[in-house]
């Protein structure tokens, strides 16, 4: 099994920056997923194999982008840097063709570098801010995670997996609101999903030399995202 | 088993399209025409459209294929493309590779491109992979929809089929604004609620204006929402409609039976159209 080795400060940071308390209102996303579950297509005793389908796709695609954003740190010359960060993220937003989740996601991306950047004195973070803001771009959670992984120097592997342990994290905090799902049972499926988070973190790493490779197929969850707008009662914002 | 070359299909078809300005039409020409892909004429439709049917000659595709369609449309140019019927994709022979099929779309400014072609059916123990781009210039416009069938379903084939990629890019001005990128094979769990659930048949539809205001495509949005609504058939047909990062929107089905898409889909074109034109969608011409 692969390790990295984290110091103490990295680990507590990424710790702080992957707990779903995170104050940048991942809670109120559910990415379409209440409709899935309001319209009766979705169950508890359904919900582990969705999520190792769900997640093999649509985490995979936000792992790949988490470590794309990572490597941008390794670019000296920041004018190319800034390109490069703008095409990572608008590939990323071509990508998400439901609106409320592509806006959720960019909404989650501003406020997570918003915060990082308050917390510490890295030039970087801001002027990404600024070259997201110059140009309209959106500024997406997964590369904004991985960036800041790799400003921080935290493991590129071990900033992935915290991306992807949070995600999962919020997904089933998603369902214990929205499904008749305990304590016990949403820290069982987590528990038992890490295998999935690592095969994923493994995959990602190809993708991201491979880029033109990076691929998802999610189109019922889609579909339900891009339905979401039009719930009647909604306890989500996406 | 080695196989050679010569056992591959290359077909090519290379189009233009220009606005002819005393005439007030769009003409066609054709740049290169290579067997089993061709083209007969255009025919005009209203204003001062040019309707192309894509003919196959082959009557299918075929492992090994290799073919490639290429439309430059002219500025204020209006091209419509078609197919003759469904794509059919056979069975691959364990030798051959995979069939490609390359679409390469450029509009420029004024330009309209409706690009409305009969489902895909992939057979069982076929292997294809399609790649589409499209670049659209200042106040290009684009229709573009696609029906994917999960194989002959009246002889039982429910996607048995071993590979299915499929790429999609819709850009604007250098910018992306749509990414698709399918990977199904023989493995998948097509079935998974991540995936395709109780449905079978999927349908995109891409309607593009570049220049129009972030407003206006959410208004139109809400506009096919509602149509979305009253289309929906849970458990048989489920539509969506999204607004895309910009310049346009695109409207998705999931459906068992298929049967219902195509009545969707004009009413979405029709809609969008007279919104974004003033003008009516009107079907292409072919036996139905």
């Amino acid at each position: 099994m692969a390790h990295c080795v984290l110091d103490f400060l990295q680990f507590l940071r990424l710790l702080q920056l992957a707990d779903s308390a995170l104050p940048i209102g991942s809670t109120a996303h559910s990415f379409g997923l209440e409709t899935l579950a309001g319209e009766g297509d979705l169950n508890v005793a359904q919900l582990e194999s969705f999520l190792q389908d769900y997640l093999m796709e649509a985490a995979r695609l936000e792992a790949a982008f988490c470590r794309l954003g990572y490597r941008l740190t390794s670019l000296t010359e920041r004018d190319s840097l800034l390109l490069s960060w703008l095409e990572l993220n608008n590939r990323l937003s071509a990508f998400k063709t439901a609106r409320e989740s592509r806006v959720a996601s960019a909404t989650l991306g501003r406020r997570f570098l918003q915060l990082v950047a308050s917390l510490e004195d890295q030039p970087l973070l801001l002027d990404v801010q600024k070259a997201a803001k110059a140009h309209g771009a959106d500024i997406h959670y997964s590369p904004a995670f991985g960036l800041v992984g790799g400003v921080l120097g935290v493991d590129e592997t071990a900033t992935v997996l915290a991306y992807l342990q949070q995600s999962l994290q919020s997904l089933i905090f998603t369902f214990q609101r929205l499904l008749p799902l305990g304590q016990s049972q949403a820290s069982a499926i987590t528990w038992r999903l890490k295998p999935t988070l690592l095969a994923i973190a493994d995959q990602s790493e190809v993708l991201a030399l491979h880029p033109e490779d990076i691929a998802v197929f999610t189109p019922l969850p889609d579909l339900a995202s891009m339905r979401h707008p039009t719930l009647v009662t909604r306890l989500f914002v996406s | 088993m080695a196989f050679s070359r010569a056992q591959w299909i290359t077909g090519k078809l290379r189009l233009g399209f220009t606005f002819d300005e005393e005439m007030q039409q769009s003409k066609l020409n054709v740049y290169t025409q290579q067997p089993p892909l061709r083209v007969i004429r255009a025919f005009p439709v209203a204003d001062g459209g040019a309707l192309v049917h894509l003919h196959n000659i082959s009557g299918g595709v075929l492992g090994g294929d290799q073919l490639e369609i290429s439309a430059h449309i002219g500025t204020r140019a209006y091209a419509q493309l078609t197919s003759t019927s469904a794509t059919r994709i056979y069975r691959c022979q364990p030798h051959l590779p995979p069939v490609t099929q390359m679409a390469e779309m450029v509009v420029e400014e004024g330009g309209l491109l409706e690009y409305l072609p009969d489902p895909i059916i992939p057979f069982a123990g076929s292997r294809y992979i399609q790649r589409s781009r499209i670049e659209l210039a200042s106040n290009a416009g684009l229709f573009w929809w696609e029906m994917l069938a999960p194989g002959r379903t009246a002889r039982g084939e429910i996607f048995a089929y071993d590979l299915l990629h499929v790429d999609l890019d819709i850009s604007a001005q250098g910018k992306p604004l749509a990414i698709e990128r399918v990977r199904l094979d023989s493995q998948c769990q097509f079935s998974s609620l991540a995936r395709f659930g109780v449905y079978r048949y999927i349908s995109s539809f891409y309607i593009c204006k570049v220049g129009l205001e972030a407003a206006d495509w959410l208004r139109l949005e809400k506009e096919l929402s509602t149509i979305a609504q009253q289309l929906i058939v849970p458990g048989e047909i489920c539509w969506g409609v999204s607004t895309l990062v910009a310049h346009g929107l695109v409207v998705r089905a999931l459906s068992r039976s298929g049967r219902d898409i195509p009545s969707g889909l004009h009413a979405f074109w029709q809609a969008a159209k007279q919104a974004l034109y003033g003008r009516e969608a009107v079907l292409p011409r072919k036996l139905y």
